[in-house]
């Protein structure tokens, strides 16, 4: 693969990528969150097209147009979130797709012999064809989706963060899989955050930041120290504004908070007037740990307690008339209603100031949107345009707004820069520093490293459930963060 | 199934005047509500959304259910004109017949307009009008033989049935978010347990007026033209309710919170919205308006029968559909609805005029449906 690009909107996701992958090796891709590594792997894939750049296969021009014809062509994907379908068998799950008929019928007979075939490869004798998938430990999907790949004759095999759901007893027998694909031929792509499962399996490495190559060459080589310096990067090419601003006294604190399955024992403090920052990576319970805070999910052992009233079974209806506010991660399944309007999905949250009995002023909302919209310097037609017509960064502008309008002074951002071009990031870190000038706290859950060291006072980093030390910022470097988010917690695993 | 959508259109009989002016006339009333309130507003977007569309495709800056209704219309126009006898379809007592036989099939779009936009779907309006109207036959003789008052039964037998109807909307709405059931389920369930309370009570029969008990309002409401105000009442109280659920959904907080949770429920709850409390209200309101249609449907029969309103709720999701609301939800108007109602009506009422089978209306409906599903996805698509 050489000169991968692809744009989606105005963010640029991949800016240029070569890679080069060799049979009969593991190859790992490492890269923070949001580095272009599962965008990579889908133009590999065929999932996407790129928008520029080529790729050959075995010497061949390789132009996937979707994910059938890429494994007809030996590539194939095992994404994070397993693909199957529960009802189905396993013999069903493996052939779908790629179902041999005579005069219409279903060669049954082919079919069994092929599934065999495949699945023995697995060694796992557990798995068999005719048993529902849904019945299947992850682990067992997991390498049905592995089976699915083996039934096609596959050259890459592409592997997403496969340890993330598995334990550690699993993990090694599928690193043993691994070696035995190896051994054929086959180029085993494996994506992961956990260096030390990299170090373990992969025989040379690619690191990818902000949609580039940066950097690569044989595991034995580098130290982990190295890898996580190419993975951060050194140079902030990025601006963030300062607003100088004062700490005042504890707005929440939370006192060993366990959620159903994530976080798992948090304790912090938030004040008045302070950014803190929570660092991590996707699936490290931060996301939950918000939820819980704001009452979506439920809190099942520890205490909550904002503006020194505790409690931890209420309604983000309570909350929300607390003065809490949550922007949630996925603007598009749950921050915005995207096919109503921009007054609407402004004021959803606090009607109260245009209604009286039920009955809405209409004219005073406008008014009132209008204001909102000028100050959050929202580019649109007006108030009554659907939000789905608007570019990412002014969508986020609006969901932003509509914890300030709802008067939130204990905001909750759940990775507040996602799909925002940069301009519009920089205009959302300006705001998060004014807010806390004006006294309110910030929760800032990030996956990107530099904007959390750029903006917030004091940070901490979460892996599998656990939150580490809240320490001032100053007093992170960024490969300790890193090390803190991908390290350790083998044991956790075990215990799971 | 046949002879059930002919029983709900009264038989179109030889027009007493040869009036064609009436067309404008019968329209009236339904751009009334328009003109009060959302249709500048669903046009103007539609204009935004032709206007960003590629050149090529502009089309005229119409929404789809008013195509719908030109398109209906000129074809019957046409039709008829070639056989001359465009002046009988126009004419304004074939267009009391066409209005006041879909009034039931309007309210009832009415409360299912309210549900489908908040995401949701109810199956079991038809059968709840049957059940309405049986209950309050069998109210109206209670009282009737124990008082000897026709007002006095009539004064316990409407609010009954307009009670029943908001009961079985409320019991919908605690299924649907007390059990988690999903809407489709929960209301399938109503349909069948309300059929089956309403032959219990009924006996297996249909049930008549105690002999001259037979009270006025029945008649009033029964009669397709009248004497002042055109229409008879039942079409003018459809349109006030109409015109109620018009600014319900536009100036009040619950109908802004109903547009929410059809939208996006993730959303709302994200927002504190209490999810669960207003969808019980709204299938509750919902219910009432279906007790109202039964109401309709009790005058209109002058009896109480178990077995009427077959079929009803297809008739009714069809018309709100049409309307341009979508089943996932978050979208939907009072007039656009009315617009499928009317769509509906023409389309029956020519067709029966034009002694075409009636099966071919059904072909037609679906037909419809589905060409006007299309047309305004594809709409949407352009627009995007």
């Amino acid at each position: 693969m050489s000169g991968i690009i692809k744009r989606f909107g105005p963010t640029q996701a991949l800016a240029g990528v070569d890679l080069e992958l060799r049979a009969g090796e593991v190859h790992a891709l490492v890269g923070e969150n949001g580095a272009g590594k599962s965008t990579l792997m889908k133009v590999l894939s065929g999932a996407i097209r790129p928008d520029a750049g080529h790729m050959t296969l075995d010497g061949q021009p390789y132009a996937p147009a979707d994910p059938l014809e890429a494994r007809r062509r030996g590539v194939a994907m095992i994404y994070q979130e397993l693909t199957l379908a529960p009802h189905l068998s396993v013999e069903a799950n493996i052939t779908l797709g790629l179902e041999e008929t005579r005069l219409g019928f279903l060669r049954r007979g082919l079919h069994r012999r092929r599934v065999e075939e495949a699945l023995a490869v697995l060694q796992h004798p557990e798995i068999r064809p005719d048993d529902p998938v849904s019945r299947l430990s992850p682990a067992a999907q997991q390498l049905v989706e592995i089976a699915r790949a083996l039934l096609l004759d596959v050259r890459v095999l592409v592997l997403d963060e496969p340890t993330s759901s598995l334990t550690r007893e699993d993990a090694v027998r599928l690193f043993g899989l691994i070696r035995r694909l190896r051994q054929r031929g086959v180029a085993v792509v494996y994506i992961s955050h956990f260096l030390e499962e990299v170090q373990e399996i992969a025989d040379r490495f690619t690191v990818l930041r902000d949609g580039r190559s940066v950097g690569g060459g044989l595991v034995s080589e580098f130290s982990r120290e190295r890898i996580i310096e190419l993975m951060v990067g050194r140079s902030l090419t990025e601006q963030f504004p300062r607003v100088p601003h004062v700490i005042g006294e504890p707005l929440l604190e939370l006192h060993e908070v366990e959620g159903l399955e994530l976080p798992r024992g948090v304790s912090l403090t938030l004040h008045r007037g302070e950014i803190l920052g929570i660092a991590g990576i996707v699936g490290a319970g931060r996301t939950e740990l918000l939820r819980a805070i704001f009452g979506l999910d439920p809190v099942r052992r520890g205490r909550v307690i904002v503006k020194m009233v505790e409690g931890s079974r209420v309604r983000p209806r309570q909350r929300i008339a607390q003065g809490v506010g949550l922007l949630s991660e996925d603007r598009k399944a749950e921050g915005l209603a995207l096919d109503q309007s921009i007054a609407d999905n402004l004021t959803y949250s606090r009607l109260q100031p245009y209604s009286r009995f039920g009955w809405l002023n209409l004219r005073r909302r406008r008014r009132a949107v209008e204001d909102w919209l000028a100050r959050l310097q929202v580019r649109c037609d007006g108030p009554e345009q659907r939000v789905a017509e608007l570019s990412g960064g002014n969508q986020q502008k609006v969901a932003l707004g509509r914890l300030l309008h709802q008067q939130a002074d204990l905001l909750l951002l759940d990775e507040p820069t996602r799909g925002v071009d940069i301009g519009s990031k920089a205009e959302i870190y300006r705001l998060i520093g004014e807010l806390a000038a004006q006294g309110k706290a910030v929760l800032f859950v990030s996956s990107y490293l530099p904007e959390l060291l750029g903006v917030c006072d004091r940070l901490a980093v979460m892996a599998r459930g656990r939150l580490s030390p809240v320490r001032p910022v100053g007093e992170w470097t960024p490969e300790q963060v890193m090390a803190a988010a991908t390290g350790g917690g083998d044991d956790d695993k075990m215990t799971r | 199934m046949t002879h059930e959508i002919q029983e709900n259109l009264p038989e179109p009989r030889k027009p007493s005047t040869e009036e064609s002016s009436g067309l404008l006339l019968s329209l009236s009333p339904y751009l009334l509500v328009s003109w009060s309130s959302r249709f500048f507003v669903s046009l103007s977007s539609h204009l935004r959304v032709i206007r960003s569309s590629r050149p090529f495709l502009r089309l005229p800056a119409l929404s789809g259910p008013v195509l719908g209704l030109i398109g209906v219309l000129s074809v019957f126009i046409i039709l008829f004109s070639v056989r001359g006898e465009v002046d009988r379809f126009l004419s304004p007592r074939n267009i009391q017949v066409l209005v006041h036989g879909d009034t039931i099939t309007a309210v009832a779009a009415l409360g299912m307009l309210l549900i489908i936009i908040s995401g949701g779907i109810d199956l079991s309006i038809g059968s709840v009008v049957a059940l309405v109207t049986v209950v309050m036959m069998q109210l109206y003789r209670q009282v009737y033989v124990d008082t000897g008052s026709a007002v006095a039964a009539s004064l316990v037998a409407v609010p009954a049935g307009i009670a029943i109807g908001g009961a079985c909307g409320l019991v919908n709405g605690l299924v649907i978010t007390r059990l988690r059931v999903a809407p489709f389920v929960a209301t399938l369930g109503m349909l069948s347990v309300a059929r089956g309370l309403a032959y219990w009570l009924a006996e297996r029969q249909t049930v008549n007026f105690p002999v001259g008990a037979r009270p006025g309002w029945v008649d009033l409401l029964s009669a397709v033209e009248s004497e002042y105000t055109f229409f008879d009442p039942g079409v003018w109280i459809m349109l006030l309710l109409a015109g109620g659920v018009a600014v319900l959904l536009r100036f009040t907080v619950l109908g802004r919170y109903c547009y929410a949770i059809g939208s996006n429920e993730a959303t709302a709850r994200l927002c504190g919205v209490p999810v669960e409390r207003n969808k019980v209200v709204l299938y509750t309101l919902a219910g009432l308006l279906t007790g109202w249609a039964g109401v309709l449907m009790f005058a209109h029969l002058g009896i109480g029968d178990p077995n009427s309103a077959r079929g009803l709720e297809l008739e009714v999701i069809a018309a709100v559909v049409i309307g341009g609301a979508s089943l996932s939800g978050g979208q939907g108007t009072v007039l656009g609805t009315l617009l499928g109602v009317l769509i509906l009506a023409v389309l029956k009422n020519g067709v029966s005029n034009f002694d075409v089978p009636v099966e071919v209306q059904y072909i037609l409906i679906g037909v419809i449906i589905i060409a006007n599903t299309a047309l305004s996805r594809w709409q949407r698509r352009q627009g995007e």
